[in-house]
């Protein structure tokens, strides 16, 4: 994937937005997945667990993307 | 309570009292909350590695786009780096992609690339139509001093036939020449005449004809520079 703008109905958005959302979608289906494996019983605090979860894999994503864009 | 039954708890010795008191244990322990440390270390790392990865992502998304010369430093404090940007900007290609990541909206400049080049299209156009008409204007002076030439030309060869013309008239009238050389030369005087008329003529036309180019010349570079002016603006 690259930096480029979403046509949007004619409209360029930025692609963080399809990041966040696609981040979003991600930290759903980890934490469904950690909830039935029973690893969430295993965290002290689960809401904040899974919001530093989903900025692990926002930032994880941007900065990789980045990094592949740039080089 | 009673009297009697003050004087009764009076009469109670020690032994008595120990007697009724109620069985405790003989060591107290306080009771503590069990600590969850494995759970609150797992949140406490997975915290941290959000921080760290959210500092590193905000600080670049900050950085601004580049066009200066100073690198950006990639991993320092996002305030301190808004208000150094704020007086000076910074050179990398990662922000300049993080840049790309934040806007919120392009506008698809596709119809104003087209125009530039239209109009850098027409530029060219007017451009070799100035060229085309300045050499039609050095034919068209070669043509006219070709035809300046004639002109002195058809001047010389009408003194000439004047002369001949007036010689052989005047021997024509003494008797020592024929009327038909008189008649003939008299002719020739006509036809240079004539000449000289077509000469001044050709050279006319070339003379308009060139005014006619060099004026299309100046118009067209006129059409030329105010195609590179809108040219000029819609690149900017």
């Amino acid at each position: 994937m690259r930096f480029a703008e979403i046509d949007l109905f004619g409209v360029y958005v930025a692609p963080i937005s399809l990041m966040m959302v696609g981040a979003w979608l991600a930290t759903i289906a980890l934490r469904r997945l950690a909830s039935r494996s029973g690893l969430l019983r295993y965290v002290w605090h689960p809401a904040l667990f899974v919001f530093a979860v989903y900025i692990i894999v926002l930032s994880s994503w941007i900065l990789i993307v980045a990094r592949w864009s740039s080089s | 309570m009673t009297v009697t039954e003050i004087t009764s708890k009076r009469g109670k010795t020690e032994d008595d009292r120990d007697a009724s008191r109620s069985v405790e244990p003989e060591t107290r322990e306080p009771i503590r909350p069990r600590t969850p440390i494995i759970p609150f270390l797992i949140t406490l790392a997975a915290v941290a590695l959000a921080g760290l990865l959210g500092w590193a992502m905000w600080g670049a998304i900050w950085a601004r786009r580049g066009h200066g010369t100073r690198p950006c430093a990639p991993m320092s404090s996002p305030w301190r780096r808004r208000s150094r940007d704020a007086s000076s900007s910074c050179t990398s290609s990662t922000t300049s992609t993080f840049a790309r990541v934040i806007s919120l909206m392009v506008i698809d400049p596709t119809n104003y690339k087209i125009a530039v080049s239209q109009a850098e299209a027409a530029v060219q156009q007017a451009q070799a139509s100035v060229q085309s008409i300045e050499a039609q204007m050095t034919v068209q002076q070669a043509q006219i001093s070709a035809n300046q030439a004639q002109l002195d030309q058809a001047q010389a060869a009408l003194v000439f036939a004047q002369q001949q013309a007036a010689r052989y008239q005047d021997l024509a009238q003494k008797g020592a020449g024929s009327v038909q050389n008189a008649q003939q030369f008299t002719s020739q005087l006509h036809q240079q005449e004539a000449a000289l008329q077509t000469a001044q003529a050709n050279l006319e036309s070339g003379a308009a004809a060139s005014r006619v180019a060099e004026g299309a010349a100046h118009e067209r570079r006129g059409d030329s520079r105010a195609s590179h002016r809108r040219s000029s603006t819609r690149r900017r």
